[in-house]
């Protein structure tokens, strides 16, 4: 419970700059809101906000280690969910 | 009679394009010691954590753990604790709920009733002081259930009285935890720790005190 927490923790930190990409690319695709808010998620939302954490609050990575997560274990966690929300977001527009 | 744990690091060696930074390094602490390590700066005493913690890969090395040869990180940050020199805790947390997320709630109240921390419960990490902050990460990382613990410069920036509440901290882990601290207080290294080595030239070796560390150059007098 614990580590799923802080999983958690970890990904709201990622999460405001990868609403605003996803939400800025979409107000440019027209009725295409929906699926383009949920492709840019998918892809560019998690490229931009690892980047981000990695050039300026790198060293929190040190934190999660000490709680016995790796990185590699958040980077992998924030990826699959970004996926499986922007498909969500995909699947609901097309649906 | 409960026997120590005991980390080894053996035959550790790292180098950075031609320079040798660690040379066939061996380090032994078990619980109940407080290793001291000095070193002028640019020696790799950080290299040196980083590598024992996982963080940085090695060109040579065995890390050890009651006889058992931890491999991957996800191996060795089980067993082994890291304050790094850079502070590290999410800043979007108060130190309440960095707390809670960080220790078993059995732990919590006993944690919190503490006279530097209680003012600053619902100040946000990020709004800390540079020594409480430092406090807090050295306070959190003793109290997490790993057998030992790397301090990488636990007294840089903080003030007298908080040099001293660490002290006692670390002081008072060291009874089921070993310790690895490095710092250029070689005062406070010296009064805290119970063993000492010394690197320099890439080599690690094992010092009785103040006077091998002027013997070999570390100190002037």
């Amino acid at each position: 419970m614990r580590k799923l927490k802080l999983f958690s923790v970890f990904y709201k930190s990622t999460l405001s700059l990868s609403l605003t990409f996803a939400a800025l690319l979409a107000a440019m695709g027209g009725r295409l809101f929906i699926t383009v808010f949920g492709i840019a998620f998918m892809t560019g939302s998690w490229i931009l906000s690892l980047y981000y954490k990695e050039q300026t609050r790198k060293n929190e990575y040190v934190y999660y280690q000490n709680m016995g997560i790796t990185k590699s274990a958040l980077v992998i966690f924030s990826i699959l969910l970004n996926v499986l929300i922007g498909s969500f977001f995909i699947l609901y527009d097309l649906a | 009679m409960i026997l120590p744990d005991v980390l080894e690091v053996d035959s550790l060696a790292k180098r950075y394009a031609e320079r040798v930074i660690l040379s066939d390094v061996y380090l032994k602490c078990q619980t109940g010691d407080i290793v001291g390590l000095f070193g002028r700066n640019g020696t790799g005493k950080s290299t040196l954590m980083k590598i024992v913690f996982g963080m940085e890969k090695a060109d040579n090395k065995f890390v050890r753990v009651n006889d058992k040869v931890l491999l991957s990180q996800s191996q060795l940050i089980k067993e082994i604790s890291y304050l790094s020199q850079d502070s590290f805790l999410p800043n979007n947390l108060t130190v309440l709920e960095l707390v809670n997320l960080t220790l078993n709630s059995k732990k919590v109240d006993s944690f919190l009733d503490d006279a530097i921390l209680t003012p600053f419960l619902s100040t946000k990490v990020n709004s800390l002081s540079g020594g409480e902050l430092r406090y807090l990460e050295i306070k959190l990382l003793l109290n997490l259930p790993s057998k030992f613990v790397l301090l990488d410069e636990p007294f840089n920036g903080i003030s007298p009285i908080i040099v001293q509440a660490v002290t006692e901290l670390i002081r008072s882990h060291s009874k089921s935890k070993g310790i690895i601290l490095t710092d250029h207080d070689y005062h406070s290294v010296l009064d805290v720790a119970n063993r000492y080595y010394l690197l320099s030239d890439g080599y690690l070796r094992a010092i009785s005190g103040r006077n091998d560390l002027v013997r070999l150059g570390y100190l002037n007098r």
